[in-house]
């Protein structure tokens, strides 16, 4: 029985974009279920944001982390909408669709459907034989969880597994191919073999349903649609929903540090020596923190929480002279398959992405280091880092000239990585956190990294949440 | 406060490797071993190469290592049921010293010897332990291990602790499972080898094998020494014992109803087998498991404070030179280093310890498992070729050897003549293998043969275009 009149407390630790977008979804969907619900958002930091940061900087415009989110997954345009702030959001330009891929030596244009794949350079005349006997290969397993090398390598060959995936590998996840679940890391290629028989078959058949729908345009199982980002940064999303949950709902400099029974309910303590008690606690915080708040309740879920390794990764974004940059920036920018050997995993062309993110007559790129290819990057001095970006900048794309500006960001634990076995374990900690009952698992170390992941968790633990109050 | 540098869990070739490494870069080590002594747990016998071992303990023939023999043949054999093709290898070049790097040895001497040798340079050696958990911080590092000592009635627990752990527990990696490091092994990534030592007069072996002084054999058995599956069987020449043993994959031995004793055993009974074996008394026998999970599914093998080294690393060979003690070593070593490199930074977090997978991507390690990633799945996807090609090739040898000129026929001598050699061998060719099954290994083949840099066709029609 639910006493409409009581005010019920949910407490959020963590105020990146997932416990932020997930208090919002308690409060809206408890609002048009009549319930009064009070949610606090505690955030250790001095911002919002989390990973999410958007740095203004001699008028170059850095983000620390993501650069934005695609349209073609719902749930961020979804709570953009219903926030009502579609006139803050910025849309990529038209070029951005470009991507690049530095293979032998140089960059090479993806190519974008099948046409230009067949005349593109990119891959060997047996790397696009063997990518195209892909339709004729008998399914796999669903019940072994792959890595996204073996699958690769499986259905499309060791060329595109080395050319195409390893590089989308590294500039989604930083991570290591040969170790990732495929299942957890990239579920639409998984399950587009399991629905349709293979890839290219399932490809072929989403385009006539598209068609019978009448949308225009190739699908994929690879990345589409359009990004979007925001007028001052990605980080406005997060500003954005902060605001709207109101100063007293976002707790910043705050920290949980221990998570107590309270009779059917919790008590979170924080490090300002306050107790909150709550009938409700997400947990949004990275996994390792999440894990030292479970542990004394389950002592193996927090476990598996803190084995949940993270890649460190350092994001540096240098801006230069547009007349000091030998090539068009007419893209998205270029990722770096392993074999090839470079440091950086590969670069944004972030003032041809969106606009104003560099002064008139300047351009910004960022670059991406470290991750589980080159760890050690992240642990070199400021100095030394800019140094080796650019070594890679003029290997890459002949830049000799000196930067004017140059930003690094790096996080020791950037990117929680999904490896083998990671869905199972995950749906192991899931049981024994609803056996607690009143705790919730929130944040990007579960069921996608991406922002459109973190807005998609919310829709899910929104009701949940509600539901269990 | 920490009681080591360093602790190692395992005194197996990559542990003492690994240790002997960091005490000899001014570190205190202590190496744990749930073995009585190091060795304890190890049945495996075979080929040791000793190339990474020299970089590590250049005078290792001066120090006494127990190398049995070295290995001064190679010989393989395509087994059918009841008949055996054999080729055969022998230098000797391989009688000199460095031999070839290749020696037999009984792993259970071997590590004993070269934990000890750990020890002399001042490694603390701790046998008889068992280490059931890691230790770590709030952060997730790790610190240290929890010990038990399992010896007498009631077992004591302790604790010891480290700013770095080398985790060198072998194929079974419960406790790199329990770190989340790897996931449990599924049947199909189990190779099994089941092994006996089997004692002869030293005489007895040398002339059996055709040998002299040091000489030692290693030789490999295909086809039906594992009726057909893939996998193989194997001899070695000791002082004066044999290891015998065969190796197969879990799951396919499941599927053909086979216990590994029986597979064994049917091996040592084989008619090609059988007379090398006679006379021997059994003296141990055991199993050993090979995680192979191969180069596309690696297991992490490093945490904040904690590095994964040899088999519970998943650094095995799948080559046919089964060289993952050499692995295990190489590995050991590179773990050490990286601990020396992450000391002096003072960074023990896997950013401090990322030297280690720069170490292993740029290394003979990584270079061969990537090189022969996919034998093992050839070897399974052409069953033929370790069934029919073995009964085809002995069809093939009894139609060439076979002594029959028709004497004794309805038309005495100078009768009917036996079909030609050449459609024997077609029509044998046709019946066992077929053309398609042929054609569509052929092309895998060169696939799986580009791992010992033979499947580089347009390097061989560059080379022949030039130099015609």
């Amino acid at each position: 029985m639910t006493d409409v009149l009581e005010t019920r407390n949910v407490v959020v630790v963590g105020g990146g974009l997932s416990g932020l977008s997930a208090a919002l979804e308690v409060r809206r969907v408890a609002a048009e279920k009549g319930l009064a619900v009070n949610v606090t958002v505690l955030e250790r930091d001095e911002r919002v944001g989390g990973k999410i940061g958007s740095v203004r900087k001699e008028g170059f415009l850095c983000e620390t982390g993501p650069n934005g989110f695609l349209d073609n997954k719902p749930a961020t345009m979804a709570l953009v909408s219903r926030m009502g702030v579609e006139d803050k959001l910025l849309k990529s330009s038209d070029d951005a669709r470009k991507r690049y891929v530095f293979s032998g030596g140089r960059l090479q244009q993806i190519p974008e459907d099948p046409i230009s794949f067949l005349t593109s350079e990119l891959m060997s005349i047996r790397g696009k034989i063997r990518l195209a006997a892909e339709m004729f290969l008998p399914q796999g397993d669903p019940a072994v969880d792959e890595t996204v090398a073996q699958f690769v390598r499986r259905r499309l060959g060791q060329e595109a597994l080395d050319k195409l995936i390893d590089p989308m590998a590294a500039g989604v996840y930083a991570g290591d191919p040969g170790m990732m679940s495929l299942q957890s890391c990239f579920p639409k290629v998984a399950m587009i073999e399991q629905q349709f028989g293979g890839l290219l078959r399932g490809m072929l058949a989403m385009q006539k349903m598209a068609k019978a729908r009448g949308q225009q345009g190739p699908q994929s199982a690879g990345p589409t649609g359009v990004l979007w980002s925001f007028g001052a940064g990605t980080v406005e999303l997060p500003e954005l929903i902060a605001a709207q949950l109101g100063d007293g709902a976002v707790r910043t400099s705050t920290s949980a540090v221990a998570l107590e029974r309270d009779g059917t309910g919790w008590s979170v303590k924080t490090d300002t020596g306050d107790t909150l008690a709550a009938d409700a606690v997400v947990l949004a915080a990275p996994a390792y923190d999440a894990a030292v708040l479970v542990r004394p309740h389950l002592e193996e879920g927090a476990k598996m929480l803190s084995n949940i390794p993270y890649v460190p990764t350092a994001i540096v974004c240098v801006g230069y002279e547009r007349d000091d940059v030998p090539l068009p920036l007419d893209g998205f920018g270029f990722l770096i398959p392993t074999k090839e050997g470079r440091r950086i995993l590969g670069s944004l062309w972030s003032s041809s992405i969106f606009v104003k993110r560099a002064p008139d007559g300047k351009v910004l790129l960022t670059l991406i280091v470290g991750g589980a290819r080159n760890p050690e990057l992240v642990g070199l001095s400021d100095e030394e880092l800019e140094k080796v970006c650019r070594a890679e900048l003029e290997l890459t794309m002949g830049i000799k000239a000196a930067p004017i500006f140059s930003f690094a960001s790096k996080w020791a634990r950037a990117i929680p990585q999904y490896m083998v076995g990671h869905a199972a374990r995950v749906a192991n900690l899931e049981e024994e956190v609803a056996a607690l009952g009143g705790l919730y698992l929130g944040g990007n170390s579960f069921y996608g990294i991406g922002i459109n992941d973190c807005t998609a968790r919310a829709e899910v633990l929104g009701p949940m949440v509600v539901d269990g109050l | 406060m920490s009681d080591f540098d360093a602790i190692v869990v395992g005194a197996g070739p990559a542990g003492v490797s690994a240790a002997i490494t960091m005490v000899n870069g001014g570190l205190s080590v202590a190496l744990l071993e749930r073995g009585p002594y190091p060795g304890a747990k190890n049945l495996m016998g075979g080929v040791l190469y000793t190339d990474i071992l020299e970089t590590i303990l250049p005078d290792f023939r001066g120090l006494g290592a127990p190398l049995e023999r070295h290995v001064a043949e190679k010989r393989w054999s395509i087994l059918s049921p009841d008949t055996s093709t054999t080729v055969g290898f022998r230098s000797a070049k391989w009688d000199e010293v460095p031999n070839n790097h290749s020696y037999t040895v009984l792993r259970a001497r071997f590590d004993k010897w070269y934990a000890a040798q750990a020890e002399k340079l001042g490694v603390e050696l701790i046998c008889g332990v068992v280490v059931d958990e890691l230790l770590a911080d709030d952060m997730g590092r790790v610190i240290g291990v929890r010990t038990r000592v399992a010896e007498g009635e009631d077992p004591t627990q302790g604790e010891l602790h480290a700013p770095v752990v080398v985790l060198s527990e072998g194929a079974n990696a419960l406790l790199a499972e329990k770190e989340g490091l790897r996931t449990p092994l599924e049947t199909r990534d189990m190779a099994l080898s089941v092994k006996e030592v089997i004692k002869f007069d030293e005489e007895k072996i040398l002339d059996r094998f055709g040998l002299e002084g040091d000489q030692g054999v290693a030789w490999e058995f295909l086809g039906d020494a594992t009726k057909g599956l893939p996998g193989a069987g194997f001899i070695y020449t000791n002082r004066d014992t044999l290891s015998v043993g065969v190796v197969a994959y879990l799951d396919e031995l499941d599927e053909a109803g086979l216990s590994p004793v029986e597979l064994l055993n049917r091996f040592k009974d084989h008619p090609a087998v059988r007379p090398l074996l006679r006379g021997g008394e059994l003296v141990e026998y055991g199993a050993h498991m090979i995680p192979e999970t191969g180069f596309d599914r690696k297991p992490q093998v490093m945490k904040d404070g904690l590095l994964v080294v040899g088999d519970a690393a998943g650094l095995v060979s799948t080559s046919p030179k089964h060289e993952g003690s050499n692995f295990a070593m190489a590995s050991g070593v590179m773990a050490g280093e990286t601990v020396l490199e992450a000391r002096a930074k003072g960074d023990y977090t896997t950013i401090g310890l990322s030297g280690y997978s720069r170490r292993l991507g740029e290394s003979f390690v990584h270079a061969k498992m990537e090189q022969f990633r996919d034998w093992p799945k050839f070897l399974r996807d052409n069953p033929h070729m370790l069934a029919s090609w073995p009964s085809a090739l002995a069809a093939a040898g009894e139609a060439m050897l076979k002594v029959d000129n028709g004497i004794g026929g309805a038309d005495g001598i100078g009768g009917a003549k036996a079909p030609d050699l050449e459609s024997q061998l077609l029509d044998i060719f046709n019946r066992k293998i077929g053309l398609l099954p042929f054609a569509m290994t052929a092309i895998q083949l060169r696939g799986a043969l580009r791992a010992f840099g033979w499947g580089k066709t347009d390097k061989v029609v560059e080379y022949i275009a030039r130099n015609w």
